[in-house]
């Protein structure tokens, strides 16, 4: 048997944390649903229903998916805040790159997965309900004598990523944001013990100031750049080589580099 | 006799003996107090190997070191042929570690079969059933809602199903009740664990005496005893006496403490050079006491860095 990967323990893995977790799951999704409906109603609530067509159901489903995935990996890697749980976890007969690839796919796979059928299922009954609201409203404006076009039912369809049409080198970018978020919670988890949400929110702050200077320092005109980052109005004409190295470095390496670092520290973190 | 004595007599080794554990000079500190300085150990046989020491003598620590739990500042640890710090997953099969304060998580304990004993290869659940059923343990009912003593129960009956050639445990009576004391030692003396090491790290010594077949004194970041309880029975002798005129001569007596009106004592065996098999039971929890207050004379009796594990 493959010492660092065997597909039979792996699925035991994968099947051991299914049965273990998936009441917590399940709660987290209903959690999750009631949040998504209370925000769709508060952007249904007096207005003609506009609030839920399907460009603004974008920035709920991406501000939703950075904040509640941030804390599922939280709560689904909630034994790095116990010393037992961690013991029972680095003592399962798994390799660290089996273990470290299960969270990786729910991380990156599933969570998303489970959190797109939460919201479509939210904002199918929403977005009906505010094309329904709009339609009510044209209807209003053309008594009144107003020549506006009906609203269009695909404007108010549900919001998926990737579907054909949609912004898709936006989403990408979003996409690797959320994949470094979720490596950088992984991490904060396996290195910190206690309150390591809190903690690693902190050090991301500091990490995303950090950054800020750096490429101001490393800019030839550097207030320029500052203002840059701040107003995009405000662009220099040819950003320098460093720009152009930092935002690769921002956008694809860190998460992979954090990825790399969660799987090094679920190697090599020691149980005191 | 006691109830160890099929086992000690047994000595059964396993199918790769010289790979059981191998420690050679371990170094380990906690930041920078040094807990062991250079610590050997060996074990080839199997058999249920006591791991007694002070508080902070850093028993469990040691037991997280085998398992691969911590990393050690210098020195090797061979635990069935492997590295334990490179957590194998081919190690971590071989090995079940129980500790003191456990998690369980909030299933059943016929759950937990279904879920974690596919990891064991060798694990039996029809012992686990067995094991449950002498522990009263109730299969169907989530661990939340058991008492601690009931899913420490369960724990160890997990943990001694899964058959593993290597166990560790730490503290495993703690918690328990008289009576789950008493099944406790009935199934660590069944013969189903004679094939496989067992090292129990406790201060529980009254609870172990009887299923104990070797034991490791630990004190200062070294092991200063390492001697088989047949050996151990062979070289002193212990008892109480009922006034200070019944102790054993002075010559022989080693120690000696009150116990109420009367006297427990030890002293070197009459006849310690000969290879007559033991007929004495080693009082743990006295020897533990004198070690630790008359360590030299003691160990010096003993012979301590004589005799090696097996």
């Amino acid at each position: 048997m493959n010492d660092a990967f065997s597909p039979p323990r792996f699925w035991r893995l994968c099947r051991q944390q299914w049965q273990e977790q998936r009441r917590a799951w399940g709660m987290f999704a209903l959690v999750l649903a009631v949040l998504l409906a209370v925000v769709a109603g508060l952007m249904l609530a007096g207005g003609s229903g506009s609030g839920v067509r399907t460009n603004e159901q974008a920035y709920i489903y991406i501000m939703g998916l950075l904040l509640s995935g941030y804390l599922f990996a939280h709560q689904a890697f909630g034994m790095w805040r116990s010393r037992e749980a961690t013991l029972v976890y680095l003592m399962r007969p798994g390799s660290p790159f089996e273990k470290w690839l299960l969270s990786a796919l729910l991380l990156l796979v599933l969570y998303p997965l489970l959190y797109s059928a939460v919201f479509a299922a939210v904002y199918a009954v929403a977005s009906e309900v505010g094309y329904r609201m709009a339609l009510a409203h044209w209807a209003e404006l053309s008594a009144a004598g107003n020549k506006e076009c009906a609203p269009a039912p695909e404007s108010f369809a549900v919001f998926f990523p990737l579907r054909p049409g949609s912004d898709l080198p936006g989403q990408m970018a979003w996409g690797l944001l959320y994949a470094g978020l979720m490596a950088y919670a992984a991490t904060g988890l396996v290195f910190f013990r206690r309150h390591a949400a809190l903690r690693t929110l902190v050090l991301a702050l500091g990490l995303v100031l950090v950054t800020a200077l750096m490429l101001v320092w490393l800019s030839t005109e550097r207030f320029e750049y500052l203002n840059w980052w701040l107003e995009e109005e405000i662009q220099p004409a040819q950003p320098p080589w460093a720009a152009y190295l930092f935002s690769a470095l921002l956008w694809l390496g860190v998460p992979i580099l954090l990825w790399a670092v969660s799987y090094r520290a679920l190697r090599e973190r020691d149980l005191s | 006799m006691n109830e160890a004595t099929d086992q000690m007599t047994t000595g059964a080794r396993l199918a790769d003996p010289a790979e059981v554990l191998d420690i050679a000079a371990l170094r380990f500190a906690w930041g920078r107090v040094a807990l062991y300085e250079r610590l050997d150990l060996r074990l080839s046989a199997a058999g249920i190997y006591g791991l007694f020491g002070r508080n902070g003598s850093g028993k469990p620590t040691l037991l997280k070191l085998i398992a691969g739990l911590l990393t050690p500042a210098a020195g090797r640890i061979k635990a069935l042929g492997y590295e334990p710090r490179q957590r194998a997953a081919g190690f971590l099969a071989e090995v079940y570690l129980l500790p003191e304060e456990f998690h369980l998580p909030n299933l059943t304990p016929r759950q937990l079969l279904d879920n974690q004993a596919a990891f064991y290869p060798r694990f039996d659940a029809a012992l686990y059933g067995e094991y449950l059923s002498e522990l009263r343990v109730p299969a169907g009912q989530r661990f939340a809602d058991m008492s601690l003593g009931q899913k420490k129960k369960a724990a160890i009956a997990f943990a001694l199903a899964a058959q593993t050639p290597l166990l560790l445990m730490d503290e495993p009576t703690n918690g328990l009740d008289i009576e789950s004391r008493v099944q406790f030692r009935r199934l660590m003396t069944r013969p189903e664990q004679r094939a496989r090491a067992v090292l129990i790290s406790t201060h529980q010594a009254h609870d172990l005496e009887s299923i104990l077949t070797h034991l490791w004194f630990i004190d200062q970041g070294r092991i200063v005893l390492d001697m088989s309880m047949p050996e151990i029975a062979r070289r002193l002798s212990m008892g109480v006496a009922a006034s200070v005129a019944a102790l054993p001569a002075a010559d022989r007596l080693l120690y000696q403490t009150p116990v109420g009106a009367q006297w427990a004592w030890i002293a070197r065996a009459e006849d310690a050079a000969s290879d007559a098999p033991a007929s004495a039971s080693v009082q743990l929890e006295l020897l533990y006491q004198a070690i630790s207050l008359q360590p030299e004379a003691m160990l010096t009796a003993l012979g301590a860095s004589g005799e090696k594990a097996p």
